[in-house]
C-alpha cells in the first residue's frame, strides 16, 4: 500500500517529536511537513507556522534530553521521534557518561538520548537525523543496528521528502502492528473485521454498542481505539454503571442544581465532562426504567437536564454502550426499553469475540502482554535490578543491549540473545494455556502471564542475588560483575511449565459464565451402532475447536495429539477429511 | 602519507564534509529540482550559506579547515570547493535582493559543494582503512 492511501485512512494526524539542538530542522520541518502536529513545549495552541510568537521560539521542540522528557510528558501521544545524532551543548546539558572525551560524548548525544529514550519508553519509534558517514565516523553503527526501532536515514535524512517518507514507514509499520493503537488485536479474521468495523463507525455521530464477554477488552476498545478515531477534540469519559448505586446514576450522569436533593452542589455529570469527546457507559443493561428514560432523551435531543434543573443544556457527545448482558433478551423481558435499545444502533452492534473463540491469537497476545508487563512501573524495575545482578546493564559495545526489555519466545531458546531479556514459555506451557476456557477472557491471560513471568523473573534475580554474595570477598570485580559467568545465557529466562500448569488451575473467574466445554455439551444423537454415535461426537468436537482456532491445524492437533504439532496436523487434517467436515476458506 | 597522517587526513574531511557540506546542502537538497527556490525556504538557504557558523560564511569555515588537509594531501577537489564558494558569495546581493536565478544558483552550488566533499571524505576515509 502506498502512503497516500495510508494518510487518507488515517484518523487523526501523526505527531512527531524534534529532538534536535539545533533550530534548522524544526523550520525544514515546519516549512515543508505541514501534513503533522508537532510536540512542542509550549501551551499557545499551534500549528508553530501559523504562530505570531513563532520568531526566536526556542519552545518549538527539545534540545537536549531533559526537554525531550518534558515535551514527552507534555505530549504523551507523540507517534515518532526525529532524534539528532550530535549535540554542540554545554556539559551540564549532556546525559552523565562515563565517557572521558566531551567532544566524543557531543558526537554521540543523539545515541545516549536514544537509549535514555528506550529505558523510559521502549515503544517509542525513533527516526535518527543522520548521514551514513557520520555513523562510520563516530563507530556508532552497531549501537544502533541493535535498535529495531531507529532508521538510518543516509544522506537523504536531511531532505523534508524523504524523512516524510521515513515517517510514513514508521508509522505503517505500526499501523500493522498486533498492538497498533495500544489494543492487541492479533490475526483472527473476527478481530480484523471488528478492527475495521470500529474505526469506520468511530468515525460517524451515531452510537455504538459493545457486546462481549466481562475480559474481552471493551473499555480498551473504546478508549484507546474508538476515541482517538472519532477524531474529537473533548476528552474521553467512563463510567461503569455497575459500580453506582442506582440511586446515584443519574446525578452522575446528568449533574446536580444546588439543592436538587438534600446537600446537593452544583456539578456538572459525566455528559456534561465528556461534551466534545466520548463517553463510554460500562454496563449499560444495569440501567434502571427511569435512567433508560432519561438516557433516551439525551439521544433524541442532544441535551441533558441537570437533576433539579428544567432548562436542557446541549451537549456533544459520542456515546459508548457497553455490556456483557444479552440486552435483547433484556428487551424481550421488558427490562430493557426497546425504543432505547433501538437508539443504540443495534444493527452495527460490536461484539468482541471471547478467547477461547480466538485461541490462535494467544501466541501474540501473550507477547504483547510480556512487553506490555515490563514497559514500565515496578516490573519494569524489576527487570532492571535483574539486568544489574546480572552483570547485562553494561556490556561493551550497545548502550542499548542495557536498556530495560523483554520478549517472550515459544518453544526453543534463542541461541544468543543480545537485548534485554528473553522469556521462554515450553511448547507443552502453551498446550495448556490453549486447552484452558479463559473464563476471564484476555484480561485474564494478561493477568496470569504477568504473574507468571514475573514469578520467574523474581526467581531469576534472587538466584542471581545468591550467587554473587556466595562469591569470595576478595574478588576484585563489583558484585554485579561476579553475579555471572555465562553472561549472555542471564538473558534467557524460562517460564517454568509446573508454574503454568499451577495458575491454569487456579485461574477461575466465579462470576463469568462457564464456557461449555466438556463431552456434555456436544449434543449426542442416537445412532444404529455405537461407533456412529463416536463418529457424531468426534465430528462436534472437531466443528467446535475448527471455530476455536479459526481453522489453524497446528492449534487444533496440539490440543489433541502429544507429539510434535506439525507432523500431527497432517493427521488431524485427514481426520478432518474423514469425517466429512470441509475446511471454509479465510476471510 | 602515513597512516597517521592519513587518519587525520579523514578526520579533517569528515569535518569539512560536516561543517561546510551537511549544513550547507540541508535546505539546497529542498529545492525542487530545476525549480525556483520557494519562499519559505529562501531565507533559511541565504542563512546556510552566509551565516551558518555563528554568523559568518561557510566559505570561512571552509577556509579554517581546508589549509590543514591541503598540506596533508593535493587534492584537486579543494580547490574546487573553494571555487563554488567563491562563486556562491558573489551571488549573496542577488539572492538576498530575492532574485530567483540567484537563488537557484545558491541551491545548485550548495548540492555541489555537498557531494564534492562527500565524496572527498568517503574517499579519504577508504584511503585510512587498515
Amino acid at each position: 500500500m502506498t502512503s497516500q492511501p495510508r494518510r487518507a485512512q488515517r484518523l487523526r494526524r501523526p505527531k512527531l517529536l524534534i529532538v534536535d539542538d539545533g533550530e534548522r530542522y524544526v523550520e525544514l520541518a515546519h516549512a515543508l511537513l505541514r501534513d503533522y502536529d508537532y510536540a512542542t513545549r509550549c501551551a499557545l495552541p499551534g500549528p508553530c507556522w501559523t504562530c505570531p510568537e513563532r520568531r526566536g521560539c526556542k519552545l518549538t521542540h527539545a534540545h537536549d534530553a531533559r526537554e525531550a522528557d518534558e515535551a514527552l510528558a507534555r505530549h504523551p501521544d507523540v507517534d515518532v521521534v526525529l532524534l539528532d545524532v550530535a549535540f554542540d551543548l554545554p556539559e551540564a546539558r549532556l546525559l552523565p557518561s562515563s565517557e572521558p572525551d566531551l567532544e566524543r560524548r557531543r558526537r554521540l548525544q543523539g545515541i545516549a538520548i536514544l537509549a535514555h529514550l528506550r529505558r523510559s519508553r521502549g515503544d517509542l519509534p525513533v527516526v535518527l537525523m543522520t548521514s551514513e558517514e557520520e555513523l562510520a565516523f563516530e563507530d556508532a553503527a552497531e549501537a544502533l543496528a541493535v535498535d529495531e526501532f531507529a532508521t538510518l536515514a543516509g544522506e537523504a535524512a536531511f531532505d523534508a521528502r524523504a524523512l516524510s517518507l521515513l515517517v510514513e514507514r514508521v508509522l505503517a509499520r505500526r499501523a500493522d502492528a498486533p498492538e497498533a493503537g495500544g489494543y492487541s488485536w492479533g490475526h483472527t479474521p473476527a478481530m480484523a473485521r471488528l478492527r475495521r468495523d470500529a474505526t469506520t463507525l468511530a468515525r460517524t455521530s451515531l452510537p455504538m454498542l459493545l457486546l462481549g464477554e466481562t475480559g474481552t477488552g471493551k473499555s480498551a476498545l473504546a478508549e484507546r481505539v474508538i476515541h482517538p478515531a472519532t477524531e474529537r477534540k473533548g476528552p474521553f469519559v467512563a463510567v461503569d454503571l455497575s459500580a453506582l448505586p442506582e440511586t446515584l446514576v443519574g446525578a452522575e450522569l446528568f449533574g446536580t442544581a444546588r439543592g436538587a436533593f438534600s446537600g446537593a452542589v452544583e456539578r456538572a455529570g459525566r455528559f456534561e465532562r465528556a461534551d466534545g469527546g466520548t463517553l463510554l457507559l460500562d454496563e449499560i443493561g444495569n440501567l434502571s426504567p427511569e435512567q433508560q428514560r432519561m438516557l433516551l432523551l439525551v439521544l433524541q435531543d442532544g441535551r441533558i437536564t441537570r437533576l433539579g434543573e428544567s432548562a436542557a443544556r446541549p451537549v456533544d457527545v459520542k456515546v459508548i454502550a457497553a455490556t456483557n448482558a444479552d440486552l435483547e433478551a433484556s428487551v424481550r423481558s421488558g427490562t430493557f426499553r426497546a425504543d432505547l435499545y433501538a437508539r443504540l444502533n443495534p444493527a452495527a452492534k460490536l461484539r468482541l469475540p471471547p478467547l477461547r473463540e480466538r485461541i490462535a491469537d494467544l501466541p501474540e497476545l501473550a507477547a504483547s502482554f510480556v512487553r506490555k508487563t515490563f514497559a514500565s512501573g515496578v516490573d519494569r524495575a524489576l527487570l532492571a535490578r535483574y539486568l544489574e545482578a546480572a552483570g547485562l546493564d553494561r556490556q561493551a559495545g550497545s548502550a542499548l543491549a542495557s536498556a530495560p526489555h523483554a520478549e517472550l519466545v515459544i518453544g526453543r531458546a534463542p541461541a544468543a540473545p543480545t537485548r534485554g531479556v528473553v522469556f521462554v514459555l515450553a511448547r507443552p506451557s502453551l498446550t495448556a494455556l490453549e486447552a484452558h476456557a479463559w473464563p476471564g477472557n484476555v484480561r485474564e491471560l494478561e493477568l496470569l502471564l504477568k504473574t507468571a513471568v514475573v514469578s520467574a523473573l523474581s526467581d531469576a534475580l534472587a538466584a542471581t542475588e545468591g550467587q554473587a554474595d556466595a562469591t569470595p570477598p576478595d574478588s576484585t570485580r563489583p558484585a554485579s560483575r561476579r553475579a555471572t559467568g555465562t553472561t549472555q545465557q542471564a538473558r534467557i529466562v524460562p517460564i517454568p511449565a509446573k508454574l503454568v500448569r499451577e495458575l491454569v488451575a487456579a485461574s477461575w473467574a466465579p462470576d463469568a459464565p462457564r464456557p461449555k466445554r466438556g463431552a456434555e455439551s456436544f449434543e449426542v444423537r442416537p445412532g444404529t451402532t455405537a461407533h456412529d454415535v463416536a463418529v457424531s461426537l468426534e465430528r462436534q468436537l472437531y466443528e467446535r475447536l475448527y471455530g476455536e482456532t479459526s481453522g489453524d491445524f497446528e492449534a487444533m492437533a496440539r490440543r489433541l495429539l502429544l507429539g510434535d504439532a506439525t507432523t500431527n496436523a497432517r493427521r488431524v487434517r485427514l481426520r478432518f477429511n474423514q469425517l466429512g467436515l470441509r475446511a471454509r476458506r479465510k476471510a | 602519507m602515513s597512516a597517521r597522517d592519513a587518519e587525520r587526513a579523514a578526520g579533517l574531511a569528515a569535518a569539512l564534509a560536516h561543517d561546510v557540506g551537511k549544513y550547507l546542502a540541508r535546505i539546497a537538497r529542498n529545492v525542487p529540482p530545476g525549480g525556483d527556490v520557494p519562499p519559505a525556504l529562501a531565507a533559511m538557504l541565504l542563512a546556510d550559506v552566509f551565516e551558518t557558523h555563528a554568523g559568518r560564511p561557510a566559505l570561512a569555515r571552509f577556509d579554517e579547515l581546508a589549509p590543514d588537509l591541503a598540506a596533508l594531501t593535493h587534492d584537486a577537489r579543494l580547490d574546487e570547493v573553494r571555487a563554488l564558494l567563491t562563486t556562491a558569495a558573489s551571488h549573496e546581493r542577488a539572492a538576498r535582493d530575492g532574485d530567483p536565478a540567484a537563488l537557484r544558483a545558491l541551491a545548485s552550488l550548495a548540492l555541489a559543494v555537498e557531494s564534492t566533499l562527500r565524496a572527498l571524505a568517503r574517499d579519504l576515509r577508504a584511503g585510512a582503512r587498515p
